[in-house]
């Protein structure tokens, strides 16, 4: 039993050591080689879907680490002077607090609000059009946008390149002595892909360890009542409270901001936008892709009596009757929305600035 | 059989397994030194030269005049040409498939070389001038198409075809910037050059072919720059621009000679 158990560990060492001289075939023999980072276990919790993580990037403890510093640090903007986190604060599901357009570095406003971080790992398609096509994708478009951080990649990069810590976190989470673009795409999405949350009061209620009032029972009612609320429709209830498509909720009939349109050009698409997840809503005022509602009754009043009958409004909404809601109505549906704030999210050390 | 002779007799394998392995390496190594030889196949450097109305490109200066009538300077130029094919006189078709990056203000980035090319009588040449949607869906790449050579969009994942960057002087005689960023999907401009009969073997290892962006702002479609002098691709008003480019390219690639 010995001498096989023996015979086979030395074979392993033997074959081991066939695929290290193969590679010397084409490298200088490395003996501290990269074998990757130590593999990051997420916890996703019950009644959350299955998240599909890329092949090419497993999330590593070193890697969701650095993702997290990075969001945090402002070397990634020109002036050094604006992270990731200026727009998008913890304590508001990270948006930018309650402004309605977020200034960049040149003192320039943009024309949107700045989107609610919140379970972006179960997502595939990412800014309120779905312009930037993956999470990895999307990291260099703030980087970049002239009403945002305004950097150049190849500056940021340099920057990081010739930084006294980077260097060495770069090379622990995924080897190789240069930081190049991919890596710092992928340690940024890492990190956003652990900031899950699923423990509000709603989720509590859900796994049976919370109760829900009358009147917000009473509100997930409405909010599912195809005559009523029929929010369920697009912001569907359970889990991720969007179907992450892309709708026309009747905002406008002319549109400023074409929406989806800028990215397909398809006339059909006028005037989409991606459905956000109503998790945290209550925290993160104002609303819509550009911020123009203060309140969650002025949302509520939208879609009671707000909404126009432009040529691609969805027919959810194209068929439902104005004035179906009673005031009492939206209140509960509002007291409902408030059951989805997750407070150990917007205080989860995790996910605070290093 | 007692453990100690074990151990010796599998060490002995490894041993004689690393010293094949290691000399293996050798053998490998002369193999490919003569890989190149070998009768019908070789590989095939292509140079782009960048030109307007004949002349090479020099930056800064107003020294260029289009169809239009507009006279106008290159500061930047930039674009991508993908997926080389070369079609054989058989009708066969070869596709690289390859994304190259070409500076038009660093010669190092105006060729590049596809291997293993069949030597034999070719009659086109055809590829993208942008970057194929599969591609063109994510910037999680390195090479050339590494987003870091800022040929990326920010509001949209996805690269930037084409970029002219300038000045010209408009019809009341200013000096105006002329930003042109040409690029989504839908402008994929596929580059197709008919030619009479090329042929490349050992002797003809050189392919060399000529952009001119005179011709690109000419044929079919003429392109005035006076108020037309700013696309990003963005906006629904870049939509005429963006197909009369794309019609464009195929005339401003020339085939000029395999040598
Ligand atoms: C100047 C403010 C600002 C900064 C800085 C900023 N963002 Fe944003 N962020 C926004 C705005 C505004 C949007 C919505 C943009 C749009 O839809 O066009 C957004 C959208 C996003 C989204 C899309 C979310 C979704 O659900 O689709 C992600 C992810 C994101 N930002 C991550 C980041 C990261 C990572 C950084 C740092 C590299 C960053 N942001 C820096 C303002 C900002
Ligand atoms: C037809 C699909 C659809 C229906 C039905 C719908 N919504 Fe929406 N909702 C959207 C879309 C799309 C947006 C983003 C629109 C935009 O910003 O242009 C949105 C935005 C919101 C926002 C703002 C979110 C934010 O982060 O700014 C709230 C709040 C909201 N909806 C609540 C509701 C409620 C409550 C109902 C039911 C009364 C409802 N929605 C019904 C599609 C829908």
């Amino acid at each position: 039993m010995k001498t096989n158990k023996l015979s086979i560990i030395i074979t392993a060492a033997a074959l081991l050591l066939s695929t290290v001289v193969i590679d010397a075939c084409k490298k200088d023999i490395n003996p501290d080689a990269f074998t990757g980072g130590t593999p990051y276990l997420l916890i996703i919790p019950s009644g959350l879907p299955k998240m599909d993580i890329p092949a090419n990037n497993p999330l590593t403890v070193e890697g969701v680490a650095l993702g997290r510093k990075l969001f945090y640090d402002p070397i990634l903007s020109a002036n050094r002077t604006m992270s990731c986190a200026s727009c998008h604060n913890q304590s508001y599901s990270f948006t930018d607090s309650n402004k309605q357009f977020s200034t960049g570095i040149d003192g320039i406003k943009g024309t949107r609000n700045a989107m609610n971080l919140v379970n972006l790992g179960f997502q595939k398609k990412f800014f309120w059009d779905g312009g930037a096509a993956d999470l990895e994708s999307q990291v260099i478009g703030p980087i970049q946008n002239p009403v945002e951080m305004h950097e150049s990649l190849a500056n940021a990069i340099h920057k990081l390149n010739t930084d006294s810590v980077y260097p060495g976190l770069f090379k622990k989470a995924f080897g190789g002595d240069t930081i190049n673009t991919s890596m710092l795409m992928m340690a940024i999405a890492q990190f956003e892909r652990t900031m899950i949350s699923g423990n509000s009061k709603y989720d509590q209620y859900v796994r049976g360890v919370a109760t829900l009032t009358a009147q917000e029972l009473n509100g997930k009612q409405l909010f599912e009542d195809a005559s009523k609320g029929d929010c369920t429709h697009c912001h569907v209830l359970g889990s991720t409270f969007s179907d992450f498509e892309f709708k026309n909720n009747g905002l406008d009939s002319i549109y400023t901001d074409p929406g989806r349109y800028k990215i397909t050009l398809l006339a059909s698409d006028s005037g989409k936008f991606k459905t956000p997840s109503l998790r945290n809503i209550a925290l993160t005022a104002p609303y819509m892709h550009d911020g123009r509602f203060t309140t969650l009754q002025q949302c509520l009043d939208h879609y009671n009596t707000g909404f126009h009958y432009g040529a691609h409004l969805d027919p959810v909404l194209s068929t439902a009757v104005k004035g179906r809601m009673t005031a009492q109505d939206m209140t509960d549906i509002i007291a409902f929305l408030n059951t989805l704030t997750d407070t150990a999210f917007i205080n989860n050390p995790a996910f605070k600035h290093p | 059989m007692n453990i100690y002779s074990s151990i010796n007799k599998f060490a002995g394998i490894t041993l004689i397994t690393g010293a094949i392995l290691f000399s293996s390496c050798r053998t490998k190594d002369k193999i490919n030194g003569i890989t190149p030889e070998i009768k019908n196949y070789g590989s095939l450097t292509v140079k782009v030269s960048n030109e307007a109305g004949g002349q090479p490109i020099t930056f800064g200066t107003m020294s260029f005049t289009n169809a239009a009538g507009n006279k106008y300077s290159v500061d930047l130029l930039k674009y991508f040409v993908s997926n080389f094919t070369l079609i054989r006189n058989d009708g066969s078709e070869r596709n690289f498939g390859n994304y190259k990056l070409i500076d038009a203000s660093d010669t190092s980035t105006c060729s590049f070389t596809l291997d293993s090319v069949a030597n034999g009588s070719y009659k086109a040449i055809r590829f993208y001038l942008g970057v194929d949607s599969l591609h063109n869906h994510t910037v999680l790449n390195q090479g050339d198409l590494n987003p870091i050579s800022g040929m990326v969009w920010s509001w949209n994942t996805g690269y930037i075809f084409f970029k002219h960057e300038g000045s010209y002087i408009n019809d009341t005689g200013t000096s105006k910037i002329l930003l042109y960023h040409f690029g989504t999907d839908a402008a994929l401009s596929t580059v197709d050059i008919p030619i009479t009969q090329f042929d490349i073997n050992s002797n003809k290892k050189t392919l060399y072919i000529k952009f001119d962006l005179n011709s690109l702002y000419n044929a079919p479609n003429t392109i005035n720059f006076t108020g037309n002098n700013f696309h990003q691709s963005t906006e629904l008003s870049d939509r005429i621009w963006l197909g009369n480019l794309r019609t464009n390219f195929s005339s401003s690639f020339t085939f000029d000679k395999v040598q």
